[in-house]
């Protein structure tokens, strides 16, 4: 904290969380200021517990901006009544990340503001938040099988085929436990329209049907039949399931009749595959009734759909009079239920929802649109539709990176052919072929190739999307045999030189360039240099925030050292290894030489590990998760203390490959203790993400250092990605190729990394086994010395 | 079940173990053996590897010497050792030389639990030599033609203080074993446990879904050897949650927030 004028009341803890003078935006506040509005006896009053947090809480406001600190303060005790003590931790959780994502001001927007902030309420209000649930709701969407959408937030809910948008909160049911049913429920609905292909309408499948036999039925004149199947009649709409849409008179009442059909498919489904939550759904579904708003003036159309709805929700029947709507209702229903129309693709709901629509079509009046069924949501063609292109792209990407680490080690790679067994995926003129088994091999210039594991979930998919591999998937290209990545990168020279190459003090190292297969000899040039130490309470405020943690991590690291330190047949020790003294007697009297190894040695030497961290200081890591990170290197040293494994922490940034910086916050023969504590506190996020030199560097490092187990740990955000065109394939692969130098020189590399874009790459970087990916930054401090502690033992 | 305490050499699978062929495994097995040749079975924990072990003892006709390795484990505890027996010391074979001498499969378990100087005790039986040396007994014993050495690791595992030597590992072949397909597996548990096949369907499926988890949260999904576990203790009349909850999900993970995940899936099937 910058300090301009001296302090008078160093002995005051709530003064001197802030500079002096402290800058609050609209005004500056001496320690007079602060004295005169009450902060020095701020938190009298207050249980000790409860003012510990709030001057712990604070204290973490004021290492990230005073002026939140500042604020906090003033309106702690109005807090406290709103959500209690035991809140505040998470509150001040928030604030921080508003901070990281939006800024100062809608920050300190969030303190003054409190109940009245429309955020407080997605984490404090009634019902519950998605927040809460999110990390469940994410697990248990990935043991569906669906690692690759995600869970956002948004006033509609739908899938996009990318993201699956839930309401912030949900609270329409009284109990707790069945808004987080609801919750459930969407996200297994919404990953049922994936697997069942809600978006997949083929049109072509219709042809022939009496969809399509029938006009009359389907309430479409010829002419627009036949406008169907020609392409290019419609080129602003694309997709099938939107086209098949707009042919009706009245795409809206045939839209809610396809989702309301495809529901029922869904629901199906769930009854066969996931019978709890089916049972469980029976009475949430009957409660969504009596929640439903519904006119009592709805026209014909609508009503008949909102006693559909109705009787779906409750299984009972309907409460019209009159033949008029019970007859319709009675026999849609009743089609709904046949069992011998089988539901089971996009093309079944199609027909079946164009049946109802004829039946409906002869009602007078318009169509209003009644209420989706909560947990149902909205159908967004278009959205799917961009959605689902961008998901096939990636998908393709991941197919093809691969492919290449398939075929890399292959010499030739302008001679290699690769099928599948079965046929190509091929242009019927848009008719679709039935979907193809997959394949349990390739044929590699006619040799049968196992499919590798990690392929089997990509071609799964690619096969529900286009029924079979596509030829161009299957092409090899010249920059494939080595490399993975085939996208252009733009490499500028160097931007202004900051470093010299002749400075004292300055390495240089080569770059590799995957596009020529070679090295860019003394490329990058890397200052090592020391961080200057900060003030120490930040540490403090670890230590104590975090002293449950410690303790228990402590305690797992106590085992790693108590565990292997009897060693048996050593030939001095404290105690005979009977074993060996029993064996030795009997080799004597049996005339072979007995061993001389014949002692017990508790073992007093250190774990012959050495590892560096490196971690990334790029701009990216700011704000929160800088603070996560020196909060985790502190308890990650702390823990080290106990087993007293030599290990070195380095911090690096960059901007060009002439300012390669490398801070080291301790040195391998360098002892934890003040000096290094000041120096985590002082880290702070500086430029780029350059990770090949630093990498070098530290493999020298390692190299000279005498272990027998060497680790080189690192801990990111994200790609690789400089300022001069270090990005993209360039960075990945250079960041690569130090990785495979580290490991011939037996040095074992391993990532932690918080990138919370998708991460593959780290597979290509690190290898399958050797990285490992934390989805919330909060765990962090937890999470790190746990992977410390499984690598080493 | 009446205990027997046979020899080593008298150890073999009378009965056929049931074991349902996930590939060519029983083949590429079989051709090993005739070829002599050492074997390395891959594969996570609990998914058939000593099953397949016995079922291709009682196949071959060989008796089957398992070793569970483990760090305190020394050469002597494999070649052998002099005990003393009143005023006589006498030579104990070890169950690798017992192998070696009668001509059994000697499987050992879990080998990178050992330590890499025991393992190499291995070397010279698992190349085109085929000898093991009893240094104290200044022997060098050429294993019997029915010999076979077999050893198995599970790759998955993260430490890298827990790794078979490329020294070790090449002179090996290695069959990879996995996961059965669903209706395989199916059958497996329902067989194992007797569970009826709807609720043996609804195990699996579970297991599908931790298996989902790898690298999400789960250092691994259910083994079929867990599914077994929660069926046996269903058909034994526990509540098919319970069940899961302590066969699957208090055995694969203490994360807070996984465990309520997992009962969400087991809430899900059951």
């Amino acid at each position: 904290m910058a300090i301009i004028a001296d302090r008078k009341y160093s002995e005051s803890k709530i003064l001197t969380l802030f500079p002096v003078p402290l800058e609050t935006g609209s005004r500056y506040y001496w320690e007079e200021d602060l004295i005169e509005l009450g902060f020095e006896e701020i938190l009298e009053g207050l249980p000790e517990e409860t003012g510990d947090s709030i001057l712990r809480n604070a204290g973490f406001l004021a290492n990230v901006k005073p002026d939140l600190a500042f604020h906090f303060l003033l309106k702690h005790r109005d807090l406290l009544r709103l959500i209690g003590s035991e809140e505040i931790d998470r509150w001040t959780g928030v604030v921080l990340d508003i901070f990281d994502s939006k800024g100062l001001n809608p920050a300190r927007d969030f303190i003054l503001k409190l109940d009245e902030h429309p955020d407080f309420n997605r984490y404090w209000g009634e019902g519950i938040s998605f927040l809460e649930v999110s990390g469940v709701l994410s697990n248990y969407l990935h043991a569906l099988g669906e690692g690759d959408l995600n869970l956002e937030t948004g006033p509609v809910h739908y899938m996009d085929m990318l993201n699956i948008y839930l309401p912030e909160r949900i609270s329409i049911l009284p109990k707790r436990e069945d808004n987080f049913l609801l919750y459930k429920v969407m996200v297994t609905h919404k990953y049922a329209q994936v697997k069942l292909g809600t978006y997949r309408l083929n049109i072509h499948d219709l042809e022939g049907t009496d969809v399509m036999r029938d006009p009359k039925i389907g309430s479409m004149s010829e002419s627009v039949t036949k406008s169907l199947f020609q392409t290019g009649s419609e080129p602003a709409l694309s997709s099938d399931l939107l086209r098949f849409l707009n042919n009706f008179r009245d795409p809206q009442l045939a839209e809610d009749l396809y989702v309301f059909v495809y529901n029922i498919m869904i629901e199906r489904w769930m009854r066969d595959h996931l019978p709890g939550l089916y049972r469980d759904m029976k009475p949430v579904k009957k409660l969504l009734v009596l929640k439903r708003a519904v006119s009592k003036d709805l026209p014909p159309k609508s009503l008949v759909m909102e006693q559909l709805t109705y009787h779906h929700l409750t299984a009972k029947p309907f409460s019209l009079k009159g033949p008029t709507l019970y007859d319709p209702v009675k026999s849609i229903s009743g089609l709904l239920e046949n069992g011998e129309f089988a539901l089971r693709s996009p093309e079944d709901a199609a027909e079946m929802s164009a049946k109802i629509y004829g039946l409906l079509e002869g009602f007078p009046g318009p169509y209003h649109r009644v209420e989706p069924i909560f947990y149902v949501g909205e159908l967004k063609p278009h959205e799917a539709e961009r959605g689902r292109r961008r998901r096939r792209e990636s998908i393709r990407g991941k197919f093809r990176e691969e492919l290449s680490t398939l075929v890399q080690d292959l010499p030739e790679c302008r001679e290699v052919k690769i099928e599948v067994p079965s046929p190509e995926y091929q242009d019927t003129g848009g008719k679709s072929v039935p979907r193809q088994e997959l394949p349990k091999h390739f044929l590699i210039d006619g040799n049968p190739v196992p499919v590798p594991q990690s392929m089997g979930k990509i071609i799964e998919e690619i096969y529900e999307d286009l029924g079979a591999l596509p030829a161009s998937y299957l092409a090899v290209s010249d920059d494939m045999s080595g490399h993975s990545f085939r996208s252009i990168c733009q490499t500028t020279t160097g931007t202004s030189n900051i470093l010299s190459e002749n400075s004292e003090g300055i390495h240089v190292y080569d770059e590799w360039d995957y596009r020529r297969r070679g090295y860019k000899k003394r490329w990058a040039l890397l200052r090592e240099t020391e961080v200057s130490g900060g003030g120490t309470a930040f540490s403090e405020d670890v230590l104590i925030r975090y002293r449950g943690m410690i303790q228990r991590i402590k305690r797992h690291f106590e085992r790693i050292r108590l565990a292997p330190l009897l060693l048996r047949r050593q030939r001095e020790g404290d105690n005979v290894d009977l074993d060996a003294a029993i064996e030795a007697f009997a080799d004597k009297r049996a005339g072979v030489h007995p061993s001389e190894r014949l002692f017990v040695r508790l073992r007093r030497d250190k774990r012959e590990i050495a590892t560096a961290f490196l971690i990334d200081l790029s701009g990216s890591t700011s704000g929160w998760i800088n603070e996560m990170e020196r909060t985790s290197l502190l308890i990650l040293c702390e823990a080290l203390q106990v087993i007293k494994d030599r290990f070195a922490i380095y911090g690096f940034s960059g901007r060009t490959r002439k300012r390669c910086e490398l801070f080291r916050i301790k040195g391998f023969d360098e002892t934890y203790g003040e000096i290094v504590k000041r120096r985590i506190a002082n880290l702070r996020a500086l430029d780029y993400t350059r990770l090949g030199p630093p990498i070098r560097h530290l493999t020298r490092l390692l190299r000279d250092t005498e272990a027998s187990t060497r680790l080189l740990i690192t801990l990111s955000d994200g790609k690789p990605d400089d300022y001069d065109g270090y990005k993209g394939d360039y960075g990945i692969e250079d960041t690569r190729q130090a990785l495979v130098e580290a490991k011939r020189f037996g040095i074992h590399p391993f990532c932690i990394t918080i990138d919370r874009a998708e991460h593959s790459y780290l597979s290509h970087m690190y290898g399958p086994v050797n990285y490992a990916f934390i989805d919330d930054i909060s765990k962090l401090p937890a999470k790190v010395p746990e992977i410390y502690r499984k690598l080493t033992t | 079940m009446k205990s027997q305490i046979k020899e080593i050499e008298e150890y073999r699978v009378d009965k056929e173990p049931y074991y349902l062929p996930t590939s060519d495994e029983i083949d590429v097995f079989q051709t090993a053996y005739e070829n002599r040749l050492p074997v390395l079975l891959k594969g996570p924990t609990g998914c058939g590897k000593t099953r397949f072990m016995e079922y291709m003892a009682w196949r071959l006709k060989c008796p089957l010497v398992t070793v569970a390795c483990h760090d305190d484990l020394t050469s002597g505890d494999l070649v052998g050792r002099y005990l003393i027996r009143g005023n006589e010391t006498v030579w104990m074979d070890g169950p690798l030389t017992r192998a070696v001498k009668v001509g059994a499969l000697c499987y050992l378990d879990e080998i990178v639990e050992a330590r890499k100087d025991t393992t190499v005790v291995i070397h010279p039986l698992a190349d085109d030599r085929r000898i093991l040396p009893v240094e104290k007994r200044g022997e060098i014993l050429e294993a019997d033609s029915g010999f076979m050495l077999i050893i198995s690791y599970n790759p998955g595992y993260q430490s890298i203080m827990k790794d078979l030597k490329p020294s070790t590992r090449q002179r090996f072949i290695s069959l990879e074993f996995n996961y059965p397909a669903e209706e395989n597996e199916v059958e497996i548990v329902a067989q194992e446990s007797k569970l009826d096949v709807e609720e043996a369907i609804r195990l699996v499926r579970l297991a599908k879904m931790t298996r989902n988890l790898k690298e999400k949260g789960l250092d691994e999904g259910a083994s079929t050897r867990l599914l077994i576990h929660a069926g046996k203790l269903i058909v034994s009349g526990i509540d098919p949650k319970a069940a899961c909850r302590v066969a699957i999900t208090h055995t694969l993970t203490d994360d807070p927030e996984m465990q309520l995940s997992m009962d969400e899936i087991i809430g899900s099937l059951f």
